[in-house]
């Protein structure tokens, strides 16, 4: 009894003394910011204009103009979401513990989000839907008079269907579409997936294969990964 | 004279030297004259002499106090950023430290760092396009280097214009023309070219003679121009190509006597299921027999995709069309600048080639196929065939080659294991000249039957021919690995090969030509986050020469040490060959090859800018040794025996840049000595600059050569040039190039003037 004490003790010491390394706190930081775009204080009151590495604090709703883009990287996950024009959302997620699901209304517009593997969930909702998704990228369109569009390019979307109360998946190369009249998942276009692609990162490589003397230009978009 | 400029040069080369050479290890600023921007966290700007030794990159985890980290937002490594004003933002955990410096691109910045709230803000306005380096430093109260972070980034400027896609329709293509004209001895030497036909004798049957027909000239000996223009169109999962190039050379336009040196290609593809292909293609079907020889015809590529295109399906593909024109024997007159020469080149026949493979698999899991190939040459008209048999023996040459291959991959492609066999089952060898053989009625029911194969001599019984296999195969396999351990990726590759006495084909321009047996092992190491490159490379090669067989064997390594922006990089290369005869005979040789070659690069801060410098130096050393085994008192002895000194090569490599902060002027200078043993060393020099202008729309690069060349083997003489190039961008679409070299070697010049234009739209 007293040697299991003994070894109870020596292992609360062991580990009261090495300290776990301190996590990095999640902050959402402005990757790319073009044309009009605005931070709306919660109040909705003040409008502060929005650089490249600003901090984006929880709760702020972010607004894009006419030709609008913004890019948010999250920190230090790499989860990403971009803003196309005329858009308006609201940004919610914990700073203190990165591992909670982050929660976007979208109220219109047209969101971009890329979720790598070591990022936590994404929840979006807008007037017809609410969506999760871990690991995947994909465009959220919304037009609260109408309809949301949801197009897959990685990984799968759980959509949810607020009129009839329908659930389903839309995976890879699927499109679905939300409205009062329910929710119809279809293949995606060529033209509707590269909608899908992030702007960031883009390097243009020329290649010349001799093997059939055919002359094309690579487009890579790639992630830097902490 | 000569010693004297030669001294000049060398002092020149030992000032550079001194120059290159990296600084002790110093500051984080890179040299004892940068001025450390520092700046404590109450953002008090001050100067400080250059910072302390710095101990360590990464934190320690003793029994320090802690410390703070810095983890950087905006931009993380590798980052794209589309504007000239940039805004370092980073996170900072832990106590504050003392004091801050940052240092971008090498120089110490000299605007305050901002601390507020846990948040590390760095403006950086007006950045040029590029690549750049920042480097935050966090001190402690006694100056020593508490902790560094590094981060690159890109600044592209303006941002590309993404067009965005409409519908499924998508078209796209480009254009270049290219003109040159070339004067003095760069222009072409063929002055005219006269077909070579053989005529009878009016009433002397018995004797025929060859003669000239009227002669062609070059559209020009001084103009070579060439235009393209490729486009493609895409809808849905149609996919359609298009691809012409013409040359000035081309037998359309001037010279009948050449193969034709236009282009042309057209692909219909329907998914990754059905593509049709047209005109110059250039198929890969097996390594050992079809591995990328020009086929001007048509190719057809059926696959049956069952997943994403990359796995799971099988294929067909097959080709066929014709590999060369044929070129009529011909009289070509040449301009050798110091009076004419005239060749008479002998007719060579046109090829058809017709290829089939059928495969399954693919991606990096699996890929098997199978290969068939036969090509066969034309044989012309009866004239010709009277001419060439005259000239080369029976034509036309057959060959048909067969083979599979296999490649399996294991742990997700990181570890490949192939093999590769391929046989000519019918050749008619140009080597073996004309088939008169008797006895060819025994295999004239075979579609394979010929005489001058020894593979089928084998199979008809003639057991002094070896065997069937061996001599008609070539065949590799090996094993390829990739494998990433924790701080180092190891990379190995197995290789044995075997090329049979009879194997041939004529859909492989690249095949070895001695045969034998051989093997060849790599091993790679990559460490310390890609900083150290180790590579060592042993081969071992018996050719069958015939009546005896000969060893060949390589040694060959390498270490390269590239450890980042403003720190000294290094390489080494060399290797060992050895050729020697085995088993014995009247006489041996030994033939031994040695090289080395050692170089860097570094670069440091210098006045107002900095400088990029390199040297490399090569080294080669030959020896060819033979001796006999007869007796030294025989007739045939040792001294009959003809002996080849060594040689010795050297040659030195150097090159300075220096490049001005915030502008891209950039003057540089570059020296090469090289000595062959043979003929008396050169010294060559070139001075030049390069610059931008109208907003980095337009790049000039211009330089200034003077040096020697080699007059006769004891003299040299001097060499006089220079060589300007300007590329101007118009928008994002189109750019266009002019360039111009004018090297005046002795009472010699060459010169060279061209325009290049490229447009996608």
């Amino acid at each position: 009894m007293s040697r299991a004490a003994f070894f109870l003790a020596l292992f609360s010491v062991l580990a009261w003394g090495k300290k776990a390394p301190p996590r990095d706190p999640s902050m959402a930081v402005v990757r790319q910011s073009a044309g009009e775009v605005r931070s709306l204080d919660k109040d909705t009151s003040v409008a502060a204009e929005v650089k490249l590495g600003d901090v984006i604090a929880s709760g702020r709703t972010l607004v894009t103009g006419e030709n609008g883009l913004l890019v948010l990287r999250f920190h230090p996950d790499f989860g990403r979401i971009e803003a196309r024009a005329k858009t308006r959302f609201l940004l919610g997620y914990s700073r203190a513990d990165s591992a909670k699901p982050r929660r976007i209304r979208l109220d219109e517009g047209q969101l971009v989000f890329g979720i790598p593997k070591q990022s936590p969930s994404v929840q979006a909702e807008d007037t017809h839907s609410r969506l999760k998704a871990d690991n995947a990228r994909f465009s959220f369109a919304s037009d609260p008079k109408i309809q949301s569009t949801i197009v897959v390019l990685d990984g799968a979307v759980e959509v949810h269907n607020r009129s009839k109360d329908i659930t389903s998946t839309v995976r890879r190369g699927q499109k679905a579409v939300s409205d009062v009249d329910g929710l119809r998942v279809s293949d995606a276009s060529d033209g509707e997936l590269e909608q899908v692609g992030l702007r960031q990162n883009v390097m243009e490589v020329d290649f010349w294969n001799p093997e059939n003397e055919e002359f094309s230009t690579l487009e890579v978009e790639y992630e830097s990964n902490f | 004279m000569k010693a004297i400029s030669s001294l000049g040069l060398l002092a020149l080369l030992s000032v550079t030297w001194a120059q290159v050479a990296p600084p002790p290890q110093v500051s984080a600023g890179d040299g004892k004259d940068s001025v450390v921007a520092e700046t404590r966290p109450d953002s008090a700007v001050s100067t400080a002499p250059a910072a302390p030794e710095e101990a360590e990159e990464e934190e320690d985890e003793g029994a320090k106090p802690p410390q703070a980290s810095l983890a950087f937002l905006i931009p993380a490594e590798g980052d794209v950023i589309y504007a000239e004003d940039v805004r370092i933002v980073a996170y900072v955990q832990g106590p504050s430290p003392s004091a801050m410096l940052a240092v971008l691109d090498g120089y110490s910045l000299d605007r305050p760092l901002r601390l507020e709230e846990g948040m590390l803000t760095v403006e950086l306005p007006g950045m040029r396009p590029g690549v750049h380096e920042i480097k935050v430093v966090f001190l402690d109260e006694r100056q020593q280097i508490q902790m560094s972070r590094t981060v690159r980034f890109f600044v592209r400027v303006p941002e590309p214009h993404h067009k965005p896609a409409k519908g499924a329709l998508r078209q796209f293509g480009r254009a270049l023309a290219q003109m040159d004209w070339k004067g003095a001895e760069a222009k072409g030497q063929v002055m005219r070219q006269s077909e070579l036909k053989i005529q009878r004798m009016p009433g002397a049957p018995a004797y025929d003679s060859l003669v000239r027909k009227s002669g062609q000239s070059p559209l020009s000996q001084n103009i070579d121009g060439a235009t393209e223009v490729s486009y493609t169109v895409k809808y849905d999962r149609f996919e359609s190509f298009l691809k012409g190039l013409l040359r000035a050379d081309d037998p359309l336009f001037s010279q009948s006597f050449r193969q034709p040196s236009n282009r042309f290609s057209g692909r219909i593809a329907y998914g990754p299921w059905l593509t049709v292909r047209g005109g110059d293609l250039y198929p890969v079907y097996n390594n050992l027999i079809l591995n990328g020889t020009r086929v001007r015809g048509g190719e057809v590529n059926v696959a049956a995709v069952t997943d994403d295109g990359e796995k799971h399906w099988l294929y067909a593909k097959a080709v066929t069309g014709e590999t060369k024109i044929e070129i009529p024997a011909y009289v070509a007159e040449y301009d050798t600048g110091n009076g004419k020469r005239m060749d008479t080149v002998s007719r060579s026949p046109g090829q058809n080639l017709t290829a089939i493979r059928l495969g399954a698999g693919g991606g990096e899991h699996f890929d098997l196929g199978f290969t068939i190939m036969k090509a066969s040459e034309t044989s012309g008209d009866s004239i010709d065939r009277v001419l060439n048999d005259s000239l080369h023996g029976v034509r036309p040459i057959e060959n048909l080659a067969t083979g599979l291959d296999l490649r399996v991959g294991l742990w997700d492609g990181r570890i490949q294991a192939f093999g590769t066999w391929a046989s000519s089952l019918y050749t008619r060898d140009r080597s073996l000249g004309a088939d008169t053989s008797k006895g060819m009625d025994q295999f004239e029911n075979l579609f394979v039957a010929n005489l001058t194969t020894r593979g089928w001599q084998y199979l008809a019984g003639n057991k002094d021919i070896p065997g069937f296999i061996d001599v008609n195969s070539a065949y590799e396999a090996g094993l390829t690995t990739s494998l990433p351990f924790s701080g180092m990726v190891a990379e190995t590759e197995f290789r044995y090969s075997h090329l049979g006495l009879e194997y041939h084909s004529e859909g492989n321009p690249f095949l070895g030509t001695n045969p034998g047996d051989g093997w060849n092992l790599q091993q790679r190491l990559v460490v310390l986050d890609n900083r150290l490159f180790l590579g060592v490379e042993v081969e071992n090669f018996v050719e069958e020469l015939g009546f005896y067989k000969q060893d060949e064997r390589a040694l060959k390594g390498e270490i390269r040490f590239l450890p980042g922006a403003y720190r000294p990089a290094f390489w080494v290369n060399g290797g060992l060959t050895s050729r020697a005869p085995r088993g014995n005979y009247p006489y041996q040789f030994n033939q031994e090859f040695a090289q080395i070659n050692v170089g860097g690069f570094h670069q440091i801060n210098l006045g107002p800018g900095k400088l990029h410098g390199s040297v490399l130096y090569g080294f080669t050393r030959g020896e060819l040794d033979l001796k006999s085994n007869l007796p030294p008192d025989t007739a045939n002895g040792t001294d009959t025996l003809l002996s080849f000194p060594v040689s010795l090569t050297h040659i030195v490599n150097t090159s300075m840049q220096y490049k001005f902060r915030g502008s891209d002027f950039a003057p540089k200078l570059s020296y090469t000595f090289a000595s062959n043993g043979v003929q008396e060393p050169t010294h060559n020099l070139a001075l030049g600059f390069q610059n931008t202008y109208f907003s980095q729309q337009m790049r000039v690069d211009c330089d200034l050569i003077v040096g020697q060349y080699p007059k006769t083997v004891r003299e040299n003489d001097l060499s006089l040039g220079e060589n300007l190039t300007v590329v101007l961008r118009l928008g994002g679409d189109q750019s266009v190039r002019l360039r111009e070299k004018w090297v005046q070697y002795g009472d010699r010049a060459s010169i060279i003037a061209g325009a290049y234009y490229e447009v996608f739209f």
